[in-house]
């Protein structure tokens, strides 16, 4: 090709560079034009001309994807809303509304965990991953969540646990998710029901997902809680070099068994050093060497500190330890 | 030729020949376009045997291929020389590799919007940390064709490509 030729073509059209997009490709409703150019010579008078316009539209793919966050759970027989963290994400292309549910009735299983009630389904609305006071229950057909192109929400589902279940039983609980305009197989299609009217197409998850999560029941179960408090040089509480954090383990055993040879170790954090001989099992003081008591401190290959607390049954109680460091 | 629109730009293209004052009036055209876009359907017949067909595209997912298309057609009495056209690969959409055909043309490409044009081969683009490497079919930005011989009066021809919609 030569150079003149090049240059003939005055005409562009289209110029621009595509959008960031999302997962699942361009955003619904975008419409997508296209004009080609031709340019030419008649008796040497240079001539350009442009053509129609073509111009597409990207129609909603209907998609969603249920992930479990939580491994199984460890519960006691007969204990209460207990949960399971999944989270929901749109996949689709456009913004979807998705009506979430709760399904207990599987196989597979050696129990059926029980709807909490009033309500079985939350939203994590903390981001605490616990089921917790602050947490809005879901109503379907009135919270639906509207989700936004790869958009996501945490979802708890809340069971009660029957009483008398073996030791290592384990009950299955799924958590469904479809989208409102509709669900089915991949490529049916809702004329006009997508957003802004276009067609809306049901995508390769069918619009539907659903996964389940598993409670497993152990009759001892150990709850450990863990808090910081921080002391910098100047009385206050900032963490700045050399002030010193004091991490506070609570260990709750519950059940009707016993947790036999339980060892608590907690690895020191980086950028500290722990502080000699600063270990407490229940506010008793406790060495660092590996002696007559419980209490030890290890500074290789990883600094940690372990405490052998031996035999826990519920009625040992909370068993509560601490150790302070020091920020570097 | 049935469509008005048409026959109106012949007349007014024959009145400009007669008084010589071609320029203004040229530029409805001596070679027309004809863009379309379509896409391959498959239908299941009466026998139960399925087949692919060309549709007109309107609505398109992600991932879905589109057929363009551009007819053109010299509607004047004077060969055209140079005859080039250049298509950009729209937004949101990436070219599908060897997918541009045009019989006797010669196809060359742009990746950097239409500044300048060259063989698939000899393409490269800048990555973000300033190295070059070879350009791939999605990072062409423009198609462009040009006939190897003059297009006569009342020649046309026909281009293609493919573009996936991202």
């Amino acid at each position: 090709m030569d150079n003149n030729r090049k240059s003939l073509v005055i005409g562009m059209i289209g110029l621009g560079f595509a959008q960031l997009g999302t997962a699942a490709g361009t955003i619904a409703g975008t419409d997508i034009d296209n004009t080609a150019v031709v340019s030419y010579e008649v008796v040497g008078t240079p001539q350009t001309v442009t053509s129609n316009t073509v111009t597409l539209t990207v129609a909603e793919v209907l998609d969603v994807d249920v992930t479990l966050l939580s491994g199984p759970a460890s519960v006691v027989s007969g204990s209460t809303t207990q949960e399971l963290l999944f989270v929901v994400t749109n996949t689709g292309n456009g913004t979807e509304g998705f009506q979430l549910a709760i399904n207990n009735a599987l196989s597979g299983d050696d129990f059926d965990p029980v709807a909490s009630t009033p309500a079985a389904i939350y939203f994590d609305t903390d981001a605490s991953g616990d089921f917790s006071a602050g947490d809005i229950a879901y109503t379907p057909g009135s919270n639906d969540p509207q989700l936004a192109p790869d958009a996501s929400v945490d979802v708890l589902l809340v069971n009660d646990i029957p009483a008398s279940l073996a030791d290592g039983a384990i009950g299955l609980s799924e958590l469904g998710a479809a989208a409102l305009t509709g669900t089915g197989d991949p490529g049916d299609r809702f004329p006009g029901d997508g957003d802004g009217g276009i067609d809306a197409v049901v995508g390769t998850s069918g619009a539907d997902d659903a996964v389940s999560g598993q409670y497993l029941i152990s009759d001892i179960r150990l709850d450990v809680i863990k808090s910081a408090t921080v002391l910098d040089p100047f009385g206050g509480s900032d963490p700045v070099p050399g002030a010193e954090i004091t991490y506070r383990i609570v260990v709750t055993p519950t059940g009707t068994e016993t947790a036999t040879n339980t060892v608590f170790t907690d690895p020191i954090p980086a950028n500290t050093t722990y502080l000699a001989n600063s270990i407490t099992l229940n506010s008793g003081a406790l060495t660092d060497a590996a002696d007559a008591d419980v209490g030890v401190y290890t500074a290789t290959p990883m600094p940690e500190i372990s405490v052998d607390l031996g035999d826990l049954i519920q009625a040992s109680g909370a068993q509560t330890i601490e150790f302070t460091v020091t920020i570097n | 030729m049935n469509d008005p629109a048409m026959m109106s730009a012949k007349g007014l293209l024959l009145t400009s020949l007669l008084i010589l004052a071609g320029n203004a009036l040229a530029q409805q055209g001596t070679i027309q376009l004809e863009h379309k876009a379509e896409q391959w359907e498959s239908v299941t017949d009466a026998e139960g045997i399925e087949q692919t067909r060309l549709v007109e595209a309107a609505r398109v997912l992600p991932g879905e291929e589109v057929l363009f298309s551009v007819t053109y057609t010299n509607v004047g009495d004077q060969a055209a020389e140079d005859v080039t056209i250049t298509n950009p690969v729209p937004d949101h959409m990436s070219y599908v590799d060897n997918s541009a055909t045009g019989d006797n043309t010669s196809v060359t490409f742009s990746v950097d919007g239409g500044e300048t044009f060259g063989a698939a081969q000899d393409l490269l683009v800048t990555d973000a940390l300033g190295a070059e490497r070879p350009a791939l079919a999605k990072d062409y930005t423009h198609i462009r064709w040009v006939v190897d011989s003059d297009v006569s009066a009342g020649a046309s021809g026909t281009v293609r490509f493919t573009a996936v919609v991202e």
